[in-house]
């Protein structure tokens, strides 16, 4: 049953990906000129910008839990074609993991620290 | 090598491919974008001062011609990846290929679809158009 | 009267274990085969050459080698379809070689017979006693016919790329030969064998690399029958 269900969700978080990373390749490359995007500053056009509206930012967090899960247990896959192994499986599954756990708190905080410092 | 196996062959190997390529940049990233805020030692907010400092550095060292190719070819990738995702998902569930019939030589597998082969030329067109527009904003190829 | 090339991968565990590619010179005729090829040198040029072989007309399966490159049965391959001046022959790819071009078919036979390739019913009664049949129309033969077709030759196990790496992965024959059974209507064992493929490797890494589909040489079709077998598992199980 396990398999099914993360293979279930691989293809979920996939089609979403497509949602939420369209909505941030819009923020990044079509709103404004790229360079304009670019710029630390708070002007409404700069990618910090991005960061002061909550939905955006919503949308920011959301495609960072989908994109980490989603690569991840594709690298998983990968990895555990490889080569099989009681002890290998359950070492790749929790290195993955823990990875993947990982950067999505290190990309939280950038996104919280970030929705603050641009409505400052 | 695995060269003469057809097309979804090689579907599944670029799918691959970008999907490793896609999650090690994924990494880079979310460290390269942490540093919009000062980098990991900030854990609450820090000085405006001291952010912007970091993110000019991080700037002025991403503003290598190097990386701006690399992005581009990220972009190629990217759009692959999920637009080929796409029609996997819709192969998977059997949803764009025929239906079981008696083969009847030569034989023309219901797995090989029209349905199928031709989402994936469309995907090919999408990457390709993803690439030619990334290499414009970087490189100012076509300025359109 | 021309003459052809045959390189072929010559192996002997009994005598030295190295591994290595004879050439052999055999005259050409039209609309020969590889089986025809391989067997002119086994009776004239050299004796010892090891293969199997059985029906030559494409319905045992029984000679799957690699041909330039690609799985193909030895007597379905016309040399002049190759257009090329060299037949490299190899054995199967994927399975270990007993010796020459023979190649060892027990673990492909073991995850054939894993899948429960038998009508499973309910009653065991009629199975074996009855004299009734089960009655099937003709849409629900269309249902699964396709993949009945398959000779158990092998070669879409060679040209699959995840058997290459994954041991447990089940391989297209065995999974095509799963669905054949759960979209026949005469079985009721459908819970079981669904249940049997829902976790682990054995269905769900295959990635749709048709491979299988593109070397079968009875038009079988064993990536679609996975696609379909895929869809059930994912959406019932």
């Amino acid at each position: 049953m396990r398999e099914k269900n993360i293979m279930l969700l691989h293809y979920i978080t996939g089609i979403l990906i497509l949602v939420a990373g369209g909505i941030h390749l819009s923020t990044v490359f079509l709103l404004s000129p790229y360079e304009e995007s670019m710029k630390f500053d708070s002007s409404p056009l700069a990618v910090m910008s991005v960061y002061r509206n909550v939905l955006l930012a919503g949308s920011l967090e959301a495609l960072l839990i989908l994109v980490a899960f989603h690569g991840f247990n594709g690298l998983r896959v990968i990895l555990q074609e490889l080569h099989q192994g009681k002890t290998y499986k359950k070492a790749v599954s929790l290195a993955v993991t823990i990875v993947a756990l990982a950067l999505v708190v290190y990309g939280t905080r950038t996104i919280l620290i970030a929705h603050q410092l641009a409505n400052l | 090598m695995p060269f003469r196996y057809g097309l979804e062959r090689w579907s599944y190997t670029l799918q691959r491919v970008s999907g490793v390529a896609i999650t090690l940049f994924f990494v880079a990233h979310i460290v390269q974008t942490g540093n919009v805020v000062g980098g990991a030692s900030v854990w609450s907010i820090p000085p405006y001062e001291f952010a912007k400092k970091v993110w000019t550095e991080t700037e002025a060292f991403l503003a290598n011609p190097l990386f701006d190719l690399g992005l581009s070819v990220l972009g190629f990738l990217i759009f692959f990846h999920a637009f080929n995702g796409v029609r996997l998902v819709l192969a998977h569930f059997g949803i764009i290929l025929k239906k079981p019939s008696r083969p009847e030589y030569p034989y023309r597998p219901g797995s090989m679809s029209q349905a199928q082969r031709a989402l994936f030329w469309v995907t090919i067109v999408l990457a390709v158009a993803a690439l030619v527009y990334a290499l414009d904003v970087f490189f100012e190829v076509l300025r359109l | 009267m021309s003459e052809i090339t045959f390189k072929v991968f010559r192996y002997d565990p009994a005598k030295d274990g190295g591994k290595h590619y004879q050439t052999y010179k055999v005259p050409l005729r039209r609309g020969m085969t590889v089986l025809q090829g391989l067997l002119y040198i086994k009776e004239r040029l050299d004796p010892t050459l090891a293969i199997r072989f059985s029906c030559r007309m494409a319905t045992c399966g029984s000679c799957g080698m690699m041909v330039n490159g690609l799985p193909r049965l030895a007597c379905y391959t016309l040399i002049e379809d190759l257009k090329k001046q060299t037949v490299v022959v190899e054995p199967l790819r994927n399975y270990p070689v007993i010796r020459d071009l023979v190649a060892d078919f027990s673990e492909f036979f073991e995850k054939h017979r894993w899948v429960k390739p038998y009508l499973i019913r309910i009653d065991t009664y009629t199975q074996e006693k009855s004299n009734t049949s089960y009655l099937q129309s003709d849409e629900e033969l269309e249902r699964y016919i396709q993949f009945a077709y398959c000779i158990k030759c092998g070669l879409c196990y060679a040209a699959c790329p995840v058997v290459a790496s994954d041991k447990e992965f089940l391989g297209p024959q065995a999974l095509a030969q799963l669905y054949r059974y759960l979209a026949d209507s005469r079985d009721e064992g459908t819970a079981e064998r669904l249940k049997s493929v829902a976790d682990g490797h054995k269905l769900l890494r295959c990635h749709f690399a048709g491979s299988c589909s593109k070397v079968c040489p009875k038009g079988v079709d064993p990536a679609l029958a996975i696609q379909l077998l895929r869809r059930e598992v994912l959406l019932r199980a």
